[in-house]
C-alpha cells in the first residue's frame, strides 16, 4: 500500500535545513515510492543537495520498517573514484557493506556490477522478513569527473534492470538528456537568497561570544552577516559555504572593538564604521595558506627583496628565463628594434617593396597582444635574444668577464640551464616533435609579469625597455 | 528623361503615407497558435479598462476588466473589443451574463461560460494558469487542521480505494509497470508475427525497432512477449544493453549467464572469450541438427533483445552481431534478434558481411503526431479499468470498487476539460511530445491525493515549485552567481561579439571587465549619482580569478579545444575559453540584475 512520509518526521529535517521544505517533501515522496527508479537532484554548489539527500535517506531507512518496507541506502562519492573501474568496485563494495553480503572483491565492468548488484538485491530480499526491501544508490557529484559520464546511461539502467533499486544522481549541471533516459524526475535546488542565507546563518552561534551572552551575540551576528553579504559575499562568491567561512574569518576582527571595550554591542553602526576596512579589503576573499592574522592591518607591507625563483635560480638561468619571456611577448618582427645594436648596418630590402595589401578593415576591436598571453617561440630566437640582453646585464656571471658571447651561448651549460628550466616547467615545450634542445622546436614561457620583473631586476635588466607594450 | 531631384517621382509615393495612417487603426492579428493564450494585445486592453473604469464606477458592475456589451458601447471601442475572441470557443460576442473576461496578469481572454464562472468575479481575477503560478499551492503540507474535503463522493471504503488507485497509478507513472500502448497496433502485429514464427515454427529472424526515447520500444517488445506467455516454456529471452555490455566479451558472458549455463569464468584471455563463443555457437547450433535427425523433437528458441543496438555496431569487427545474424539467417537454430535503437540510420553502420545477413525488417515507432493523440495517451495513462487492477493483483471484489473506478474516470474526464490541464499538455507536446515527461509531471499530484486533498486539480500540474521536469539549459545556474561572476560572464559574452572570435582568455575578459566597470564608475560619478552597488568596485585580479574558476567549474565556460597539452600546462589562467551562454540570454535569465549590468548586456 501507498505510504507517504510522515509530516512529523520530515519536520525534524526541515528544522535542520531551513528554507527547503518543499524540496525535502518532494524528495521524500519520491524516495518512499517503492517504484521510483531514477531521481536527479541538481543545483549550484552549496545548496544542500548532498546533505539533504543524506538526511532524507537516513530518515527513511529508519522509519520505513514500521510500514513493512526495509530500505538500505549507499552513498557513493564519485569524486573519489579515479577510474571507471574504481567507481564500479566502490559501488559494489558500498552496497555489500550496507546489505551485509560478502561480495567478491573483483568487479571489472558495468555488466559485472549489474550481476553482483542483482545477486545482492535478491539475497537481501530473501534475508528480511519484510514483504519488500529496497536499495537506494546515491551517486554524489557524478558529473564532476568527465570519465564517469560514459557510465551514466548504464547506471540509469540499473534501476530498470534490478527490481527494488532506486538511483539518485546528485549533479551540479543537469544537461538535457544526460542520462539517456526519458522522463526522469529532476528536483532543482535553487541558490539561497540573501534573506535565506541570513536566516540559515542566524542558527549558528559564533565564537568568540560577546560578553552580553548568547542573545546579544546572535543579534550582532545577524546584522553582521547582512553586512558581509552586502559588501563582500554578494559580489565575490554568493554561496552558503564561502559566505559562512568568510563570516567566521571576519567575526573575531569585527567584534574586537566590542571585546576591547571601546564600543558597546548596542553601538552597531559605530563598530561598523571602525571596522570599515574589513569590508573594503578584498584580502579576505583570496584564499591563502598563510594566515592573514599576522599581517598588521592597515599598514602596507613593504616589498621584500627578490625572493622565490628570483633568488634561487643561477644567474644564467634567470637571464634565459627573461629572454624567454621577451621572446614570448614580443613579435618577432620587432626584435630588430629592441635587440639589435645601433651600430649594426641596416639591411636594405631587396627587390623593392610591394605595397602591402590591406586586409579588410574590420569593425572589431584589436586584441592587445599582452592579453593574449605568452606565444610560442623557437629556441634559436630565444638564444639570440639571450645574447643580446647578456650585454646589458650587470654581468655577475662567472663567464662574463673577459669572455665573448660565443663561448656562452650554445655551450653545454646554457643547454643544461634550458633543460632545467624546462623540467621546472618555467618554460614549456609546445611542439611535440623534435629533440628537446633542437633549435627549431617551439617553447612558451610559463611565468607571469610580476615574477619576471623581479627576476629581470635581479640580473640588472630593465624589462620594460625590451617589451612592446 | 533624366531624373533630378525635382522629378515628380516623389509625388507618386504621395498616397502611401495616408495608407499607412489607415493601417495604424487596423490591429495586426496573430493568426498562429490560436489555442494558446494571446499575449500580444496588452496595451490596447489596458486602454479599455482605463476607459471603462470611471464610467462604471457607480453601476453594479464593479469588475475592472470586463469588456462591456458591444451594443452599449460606441463605435471606436467596438472595433477593439472585436479583437477579444474567447480563447476557448473563438467567438467574439460578449453579452451580459456571458461576458469575456480578461486575466489581470496575462491578458488571457475567455467567456464566462466557457470558463464555467457563474458570475463575474469581483476585484482582481486571474486565469487558472496564473492563479496556480501565484499560489504554488500544489504541495501544501497536509496538516491536521485541514478539513476533510467536502467534495468526497459517497462511496464505501473510499479511502482504501483511493490508496489502491494511487499505488497502481504510481507504479505506472514511475515506469515500473508498463502502460498499454496506444496507436501502434500495426507495428505490434508485425512484431508479434515475427516472434511467433520463431517460437512456433522455428524460423530464424532478425528485426530492428526504431523510435525516439520514451516512445515505447521496450513496452512493445514486452507486450509481444507477454502475449506469447502461453508458449513461455518454448523459448528463452536474452536481454542485452549496449550501455552495459560495452564489448562483445561481456555480452557473450552475459548471454551465457542468462541462458542458464553457469561456467567457470577464468581470467581474461582471448581464448576464454573465444571458447565461450564456440560453446555458445555449439549450443545454439546443436538443437537444430538434432531436429534434423529427430523430426518429432521440438527445440527451444531464443529471443535476443539488444537494447541500444547502435552501440553494438561499434564493437570491433561486430563479431557478436555477425554471429547472431548468421545463426538467425542460416537457420542453424530458431533465434530471433530484435534490435532496439533510436538511430534511424543504424543499418548503415553495419559491416557489409553483417548487413547481408540482416533481414532488413524494420519497425518505426513514432511519437504522437497531434495534440488529440497525445491527449488520449496521457488520459489513458491516468485511467484504468477493473480488469487492469485485477491483473495487477489488487482485490477488486471490495464494496464500491467499481463505483470508485467509474468515479475516477469521470474525475479524469473533468480534469482533461480544464483549461489549465490542456495548457500543461500543450506545453509538453510542443516541447517534447514525450509521454514519460507527462507521467513524471503526474507523480507528485497523484501522490499528494488524500481524503483531505481530494479531487485532482489541474493547478497541481503547473505549480512551478514542484515541477519535476529537467532544466532546458544551463541558464538556471546564472541565478545563483555572484555579481562579479556575472560581470565576468557578461564581459566574456561581449568579447564574443566585439572581437568576433568565440574564444577568450582570462586576461582579455578581466581587461574588458575593468574597462566596463571604470567607465560605469566615471559615468555615475559625473552624473552625480551616488555610486553605490554593483559594478562600481573593480575587484582585484585574484578575486576575479577565483570567480573565473568557478564559472569554469559550472561548465558555463567550456575550454576551447586548441592544443590539449598546452591547456593542461597553463591552467585556468592561460587557457582559451568559450562562453557557453550568449549575451542576450544573460539578462533574461537573471532576475534582479543591476541596472548597469543590464545595460552592458544591451549595448556593445
Amino acid at each position: 500500500m501507498l505510504s507517504l512520509p510522515n509530516e512529523l518526521l520530515l519536520s525534524t529535517i526541515n528544522s535542520a535545513f531551513p528554507c527547503r521544505q518543499q524540496i525535502i517533501r518532494s524528495l521524500a515522496i519520491l524516495l518512499s515510492l517503492k517504484t521510483s527508479k531514477n531521481i536527479v537532484l541538481y543545483g549550484s554548489n552549496a545548496t544542500g543537495k548532498s546533505a539533504i539527500a543524506k538526511a532524507v535517506l537516513g530518515l527513511l531507512s529508519k522509519s520505513l520498517p514500521n510500514q513493512g518496507t526495509t530500505l538500505r541506502h549507499a552513498i557513493i562519492r564519485t569524486a573519489e573514484c579515479i577510474t571507471p573501474r574504481h567507481l564500479v568496485e566502490k559501488t559494489v563494495r558500498a552496497v555489500a557493506d550496507v546489505v551485509g553480503y560478502k561480495a567478491s572483491n573483483r568487479c571489472e565492468s558495468t555488466s559485472q556490477m549489474v550481476n553482483e548488484l542483482e545477486k545482492m538485491a535478491f539475497w537481501m530480499q530473501s534475508q528480511h522478513s519484510y514483504p519488500s526491501s529496497r536499495l537506494v544508490l546515491a551517486f554524489d557529484g557524478i558529473d564532476r569527473q568527465s570519465m564517469h559520464t560514459a557510465a551514466l546511461p548504464a547506471l540509469a539502467k540499473l534501476a530498470e534492470l534490478i527490481p527494488g533499486v532506486t538511483c539518485v544522481f546528485i549533479v551540479t549541471n543537469a544537461m538535457n538528456g544526460f542520462l539517456h533516459a526519458p522522463g526522469v524526475p529532476h528536483i532543482h535546488f535553487p541558490s539561497y537568497t540573501k534573506a535565506e542565507l541570513q536566516q540559515i546563518l542566524s542558527h549558528i552561534v559564533p565564537t568568540p561570544q560577546l560578553s552580553g551572552g548568547e542573545g546579544e551575540t546572535k543579534d550582532v551576528w545577524f546584522r553582521f552577516c547582512g553586512i558581509v553579504w552586502d559588501s563582500l559575499s554578494k559580489h565575490s562568491s554568493a554561496d552558503l559555504v564561502s559566505m559562512r567561512s568568510l563570516c567566521f574569518r571576519l567575526w573575531p576582527r569585527f567584534i574586537r572593538p566590542i571585546l576591547d571595550g571601546t564600543h558597546t554591542a548596542k553601538e552597531f553602526s559605530k563598530v561598523m564604521v571602525v571596522s570599515k576596512y574589513l569590508f573594503q579589503d578584498e584580502a579576505a576573499l583570496v584564499p591563502s595558506i598563510v594566515s592573514e592574522a599576522k599581517i598588521p592591518i592597515g599598514t602596507d607591507v613593504p616589498r621584500t627583496m627578490p625572493h622565490g625563483i628570483a633568488s634561487q635560480l643561477p644567474y644564467y638561468s634567470r637571464l634565459l628565463l627573461v629572454a624567454a619571456y621577451f621572446a614570448s611577448h614580443n613579435k618577432p618582427a620587432t626584435d630588430q628594434l629592441f635587440f639589435m645594436k645601433g651600430a649594426a648596418p641596416k639591411r636594405r630590402k631587396k627587390g623593392g617593396g610591394t605595397a602591402k595589401t590591406r586586409t579588410s578593415i574590420s569593425n572589431h576591436r584589436k586584441i592587445s597582444r599582452k592579453l593574449l598571453g605568452p606565444q610560442a617561440f623557437i629556441m634559436e630566437r630565444m638564444l639570440a635574444i639571450f645574447s643580446a640582453i647578456l650585454a646589458d646585464a650587470d654581468g655577475r656571471g662567472k663567464y662574463a668577464k673577459g669572455r665573448a658571447f660565443g663561448d656562452v651561448a650554445g655551450s653545454s651549460d646554457v643547454q643544461m640551464a634550458i633543460a632545467t628550466l624546462m623540467s621546472l616547467r618555467l618554460i614549456i615545450k609546445t611542439s611535440n616533435s623534435g629533440d628537446v634542445l633542437e633549435g627549431t622546436s617551439k617553447y612558451r614561457v610559463a611565468v607571469n609579469w610580476d615574477v619576471i620583473r623581479a627576476v629581470a631586476r635581479s640580473v640588472g635588466v630593465e624589462p620594460e625597455d625590451y617589451l612592446e607594450e | 528623361m533624366p531624373k533630378g531631384i525635382l522629378t515628380p517621382s516623389g509625388r507618386k509615393r504621395g498616397p502611401k503615407p495616408r495608407k499607412s495612417v489607415i493601417f495604424q487603426d487596423i490591429e495586426e492579428k496573430d493568426l498562429g497558435f490560436k489555442d494558446l493564450p494571446d499575449y500580444s494585445s496588452k496595451n490596447k486592453i489596458a486602454d479599455i479598462s482605463e476607459l471603462q473604469l470611471p464610467s462604471d464606477d457607480d453601476v453594479e458592475d464593479e469588475e475592472p476588466d470586463v469588456v462591456a456589451d458591444v451594443e452599449n458601447e460606441a463605435g471606436a471601442e467596438s472595433d477593439e473589443s472585436d479583437e477579444l475572441a474567447c480563447s476557448i470557443c473563438n467567438s467574439l460576442t460578449s453579452k451580459r451574463g456571458n461576458q469575456i473576461l480578461l486575466c489581470d496578469r496575462c491578458d488571457f481572454a475567455v467567456h464566462q461560460q466557457c470558463y464555467m464562472l457563474p458570475k463575474v468575479p469581483e476585484g482582481e481575477w486571474l486565469c487558472q494558469v496564473c492563479e496556480a503560478k501565484r499560489e504554488d499551492l500544489a504541495l501544501e503540507p497536509v496538516t491536521a487542521l485541514e478539513e476533510i474535503s467536502s467534495k468526497l463522493p459517497d462511496i464505501r471504503g473510499f479511502e482504501h480505494h483511493l490508496q489502491t488507485m494511487q499505488t497502481f497509478l504510481l507504479g505506472r507513472l514511475t515506469g515500473e509497470c508498463r502502460m498499454p500502448l496506444h496507436g501502434h497496433d500495426e507495428e505490434m502485429e508485425k512484431l508479434h508475427q515475427v516472434v511467433k514464427q520463431t517460437v512456433l515454427a522455428g524460423e530464424g529472424n532478425s528485426m530492428l525497432v526504431i523510435g525516439a526515447r520514451g516512445v515505447g520500444k521496450t513496452t512493445l517488445v514486452d507486450a509481444v512477449i507477454s502475449d506469447l506467455s502461453d508458449h513461455r516454456d518454448n523459448f528463452h529471452v536474452v536481454r542485452l544493453n549496449g550501455f552495459i555490455h560495452t564489448d562483445d566479451k561481456l555480452a557473450l558472458k552475459d548471454i551465457w549467464r542468462q541462458l542458464g549455463r553457469e561456467m567457470e569464468i577464468e581470467d581474461d584471455s582471448k581464448a576464454t572469450a573465444n571458447d565461450t563463443l564456440q560453446s555458445l555457437l555449439a549450443l545454439l547450433s546443436h538443437p537444430s541438427e538434432l531436429a534434423e535427425i529427430d523430426e518429432g523433437h521440438t527445440t527451444k528458441s531464443v529471443v535476443f533483445i539488444l537494447d541500444e543496438f547502435d552501440l553494438f555496431t561499434t564493437h570491433p569487427r561486430q563479431t557478436l552481431l555477425y554471429n547472431l545474424f548468421d545463426i538467425a539467417q542460416a537457420r542453424k537454430a530458431p533465434i530471433v534478434v530484435l534490435g532496439l535503437t533510436t538511430r534511424v540510420d543504424v543499418a548503415e553502420a553495419l559491416e557489409k558481411r553483417v548487413k547481408s545477413r540482416f533481414s532488413h525488417r524494420y519497425i518505426h515507432l513514432s511519437l504522437p503526431r497531434s495534440i488529440p493523440a497525445f491527449r488520449d495517451i496521457c488520459k489513458g495513462s491516468l485511467t484504468t479499468s477493473i480488469e487492469d487492477l485485477q491483473a495487477a493483483g489488487f482485490d477488486v471484489e471490495l464494496d464500491g470498487m467499481s463505483e470508485f473506478v467509474a468515479y475516477w474516470q469521470t474525475m479524469i474526464d473533468d480534469l482533461c476539460k480544464e483549461h489549465v490541464f490542456k495548457y500543461h499538455l500543450e506545453t509538453l507536446f510542443y516541447k517534447t511530445k514525450s509521454t514519460p515527461e507527462f507521467l513524471t509531471s503526474c507523480i507528485l499530484p497523484v501522490a499528494n491525493l488524500s481524503t483531505k486533498n481530494f479531487p485532482l486539480k489541474a493547478k497541481a500540474f503547473v505549480a512551478s515549485n514542484t515541477s519535476l521536469s529537467a532544466p532546458d539549459s544551463k541558464l538556471h545556474i546564472l541565478q545563483g552567481l555572484s555579481e562579479l561572476e556575472l560581470a565576468l560572464l557578461i564581459s566574456a559574452a561581449r568579447l564574443d561579439i566585439i572581437l568576433d572570435t568565440d574564444t577568450c582568455n582570462f586576461a582579455m575578459v578581466y581587461d574588458e571587465y575593468c574597462s566596463l566597470t571604470s567607465r560605469h564608475k566615471i559615468h555615475t560619478s559625473s552624473s552625480g549619482m551616488t555610486a553605490l552597488g554593483a559594478g562600481v568596485k573593480v575587484w582585484g585580479r585574484d578575486v576575479a580569478l577565483g570567480a573565473w574558476e568557478r564559472l569554469a567549474d559550472y561548465d558555463i565556460l567550456v575550454p576551447a579545444g586548441v592544443g590539449g597539452t598546452s591547456a593542461r600546462d597553463s591552467g585556468t589562467v592561460g587557457r582559451m575559453w568559450k562562453a557557453d551562454v550568449a549575451l542576450e540570454e544573460i539578462a533574461g535569465s537573471v532576475s534582479g540584475l543591476s541596472f548597469a549590468m543590464a545595460k552592458w548586456c544591451r549595448e556593445i
